[in-house]
């Protein structure tokens, strides 16, 4: 009889030896991350027609028009030289100037940039040097203007591209 | 065979390694978004004197002539912009038979062509005043003479002058 006691507190006292063993055992994952390179630039919409309607007499130069209707977002995680470029579809006529100007927060907005002859291949600078992050609802503003001289415009459609780029 | 896996590894990481950075020359490349624009340039025909009035007061009289001197105004400046093509400056009085005389001279300047540089506005009728007025702004110098005979008498006169760019 005693033999059999001795005999169940020894298993009891492995079992719980064994128990304490196992509660040690550790497991590992490696979880590996990666943060790809981010660019994104999104337009609130197209403006509204610039429609010239009017001007001064014995002056060349019709009275301009504007829009500051919409905006632009941009995020980017690549430097802090990064620029937005703009570029129409096809040049303006002589005579027809469109100037854009774009607000910039985390960048340095050139002010209005005449864009009137930039195509895809002569895309100029409209903001330079813009550090990473986020910069939202930054306004667009356009500004038509025409010279008398170049005659009536019949309502026209022109793609202006805005791109993010280093 | 261990010197052939080494360069199939050095292969793979050299791959890996040109990957990489040929990605990041792509996506370096920018992202774009467009905006529709639409362009217009209406019909515009403005037209102005720098003269709303003038007075010609004709208070002279020449012993030699025997007639009253004629008054004179030159300082009148008409000026016009036009972006349409073909057009002409017009020029007319409103009154219908006037007493006394009231001559318009105009003189060109800046290639302003000028039709009549002479006009005498003794009824209502409409002149041409400049004519091939197509896209550009012009301007000319406007004297204005007003005379009378004796036997026109005495009294006032009032010539609404009305300047107008039309369709030749």
């Amino acid at each position: 009889m005693k033999q059999i006691l001795i005999t169940l507190t020894l298993v009891v006292l492995s079992s719980i030896l064994i128990e304490t063993a196992f509660a040690q055992v550790t497991a590992t994952q490696s979880v590996s991350l990666t943060v790809n390179t981010v660019y994104k630039i999104a337009t609130s919409g197209n403006p509204g027609a610039l429609t010239v309607t009017t001007g001064s007499a014995g002056t060349d130069a019709l009275t301009s028009v504007s829009d500051n209707s919409t905006s632009y977002s941009i995020t980017q995680n690549f430097g802090n030289t990064v620029k937005i470029t703009a570029n129409l579809d096809a040049a303006l006529s002589a005579g027809y100037t469109l100037q854009l100007n774009l607000a910039s927060s985390k960048g340095t907005s050139a002010g209005s940039v005449d864009i009137s002859n930039a195509t895809s291949g002569s895309a100029v600078n409209v903001v330079t040097a813009i550090a990473k992050g986020a910069d939202a609802s930054q306004a667009i503003g356009y500004t038509f203007s025409a010279l008398a001289s170049a005659g009536t415009l019949a309502s026209t459609s022109k793609t202006v591209t805005l791109t993010l780029t280093n | 065979m261990n010197v052939r896996y080494r360069h199939i590894a050095k292969g793979f990481w050299r791959l890996l390694f040109f990957g990489v950075i040929f990605s990041q020359f792509v996506r370096a490349q920018g992202v774009n978004t467009q905006q529709v624009i639409t362009l217009q340039v209406v019909e515009l025909n403005k037209i102005g004197i720098n003269l709303n009035t003038v007075n010609l007061l004709i208070d002279q009289a020449s012993f030699e002539q025997g007639q009253p001197l004629p008054a004179e105004n030159s300082d009148g400046t008409l000026v016009w912009t036009t972006n349409g093509d073909n057009k002409k400056i017009t020029v007319s009085s409103n009154q219908t038979s006037p007493r006394f005389t009231l001559k318009l001279i105009a003189q060109p300047e800046n290639n302003a062509d000028i039709a009549a540089p002479e006009i005498t506005l003794n009824d209502n009728t409409i002149h041409d005043l400049v004519m091939g007025v197509s896209r550009r702004s012009g301007k000319c110098r406007i004297r204005l003479n007003a005379s009378a005979t004796l036997s026109d008498g005495v009294g006032i006169e009032n010539h609404v002058i009305t300047y107008t760019i039309t369709s030749s």
